[in-house]
């Protein structure tokens, strides 16, 4: 399940946690992340780029190009994907990434945090909100209970 | 520094063109539209000018931080477009805003966060608008001609309450205004105490009013209220730009300061909008019946004719 920190992370959790996720993912990311599967998905969709090899993705915009210029947001979703150990700041991504977001919390627990109030879309979700532990289904509950911290 | 501000950015994959029209810029929106790009482009150009490869055309100095040291960095620049990107977390702190404030340069961040200790505008939030390999800026909220934010409202008609975030003049204005009404006239006190007004007021019909020039921090996170709280939001800049737009205060420039701030208002005079007009309309009011204060407004201004004219801005008069 998703579980979300609003606002300033606690003292506690503040070593796990990266703010700039753009620079971090450059210099950590593994060959691997840039070809499973859920990556190409993620950054066909996001970037609208192809994944060629661990080195190469073909943009619409700059041809080939290094995994170091694709998106800061997806960037932060294949960090939350992959890199378990940390929390990662997901307000660097846009809405287009939310559904990402999820998708990665399907299977096993994830945390992250927000700064702003992201659009999770229109569908249901369970989403753990961990500055008051209480569990939101739909946009306009997170929203109620969430926008106080940002 | 006043003014509007064009800039075009470019290399040989890509051309961002656009015009700054305040102090404080927003780009925000979806991830993959280029901001990144631009920022890096700046950065770079910061670096080696000329040298490194990317076009900038502007009539100001372009630059980006791009060490952890903001305020030796930023220090020596005056008359300048600064950009700033969403990996440095001091944008939204308190010194960051009292730095900005005192400085003539515009200021281009990047970012989704809300950023609640500067004062900027709904009008200067972006996205990114992307066509091949050309990008430009699109507003993200687009008031109507009655200066009213477009919220997903499920029952329109007339209002219970009127909340206001003024708390002087503009609150006793309204008071007297809706004085015969029915609609009961309350003031949060301020843009941030909003969001917590309407999360107490289900089942209620309310109408917004709030100055436009400074509610880009809290706008996101009300608008997104909307779903479960029914209300209205009005965004004219301020009040007293209302006063100033209705024709009652006669001024020479006064048509011209209006149809284009930007060229009157400096911005290490004022850091926001609403500063400038409330300073304006007292400066240009002094001698004459329609004195300003802010603290205490004119009896002037709440008789009915020009009561009227000051709403016309924003209500239709029936």
């Amino acid at each position: 399940m998703l579980n979300i920190y609003f606002g300033e992370l606690p003292e506690e959790l503040s070593e796990k946690y990266i703010y700039n996720t753009n620079v971090y993912f450059n210099n950590t990311y593994k060959d691997r992340w840039i070809t499973e599967p859920f990556s190409k998905e993620v950054i066909k969709a996001v970037d609208r780029s192809e994944v060629i090899d661990a080195q190469t993705i073909l943009s619409p915009v700059f041809g080939n190009m290094s995994p170091k210029k694709l998106s800061g947001g997806t960037k932060t979703v294949l960090l939350i994907a992959y890199d378990t150990q940390r929390i990662f700041n997901a307000s660097t991504c846009g809405d287009n990434c939310a559904n990402w977001i999820l998708k990665t919390a399907a299977s096993r627990k994830v945390i992250i945090n927000l700064h702003h109030l992201m659009d999770f879309g229109k569908d249901e979700f369970k989403i753990r909100i961990l500055n008051t532990n209480k569990i939101v289904t739909n946009m306009g509950d997170l929203v109620w209970q969430a926008g106080e911290f940002v | 520094m006043k003014g509007q501000i064009q800039i075009e950015v470019s290399n040989r994959d890509v051309k961002f063109k656009f015009t700054l029209n305040r102090n404080i810029t927003v780009i925000s929106g979806e991830s993959g539209t280029g901001k990144t790009t631009l920022f890096e482009m700046i950065a770079e150009y910061t670096r080696l000018g000329n040298k490194s490869g990317v076009n900038v055309k502007c009539e100001k100095n372009v630059a980006a931080p791009i060490y952890a040291d903001w305020q030796n960095q930023l220090g020596n620049y005056t008359e300048s477009v600064i950009f700033i990107d969403e990996g440095f977390d001091w944008i939204r702190s308190e010194s960051f805003a009292r730095f900005a404030k005192n400085t003539d340069n515009y200021y281009v961040l990047f970012t989704r966060e809300p950023l609640h200790e500067l004062p900027y505008s709904v009008e200067v939030i972006y996205e990114i608008k992307t066509s091949g390999k050309f990008h430009s800026l699109r507003k993200i909220y687009k008031p109507d001609k009655k200066h009213f934010i477009k919220a997903n409202n499920r029952k329109k008609g007339k209002p219970d309450i009127f909340l206001t975030e003024d708390s002087a003049s503009g609150f006793e204005f309204f008071m007297n205004y809706f004085k015969y009404d029915t609609i009961e006239c309350v003031s949060s006190s301020g843009n941030s105490s909003i969001f917590e007004y309407l999360k107490n007021s289900e089942g209620k019909n309310i109408l917004i009013l709030a100055d436009g020039a400074a509610f880009g921090s809290e706008i996101d996170r009300v608008l997104k209220l909307s779903d479960k709280v029914n209300f209205r939001l009005c965004l004219p800049e301020s009040f007293e730009w209302l006063i100033l737009k209705s024709g009652l205060i006669k001024e020479t420039n006064l048509k011209n300061m209006l149809d284009s701030p930007s060229d009157y208002i400096e911005s290490s005079n004022f850091f926001s909008w609403e500063l400038f007009f409330a300073d304006y309309l007292i400066d240009v009011t002094k001698d004459t019946v329609f004195k300003y204060q802010k603290s205490k407004l004119n009896k002037v201004y709440l008789n009915e004719t020009n009561s009227k004219r000051i709403v016309s801005e924003i209500f239709d008069n029936d």
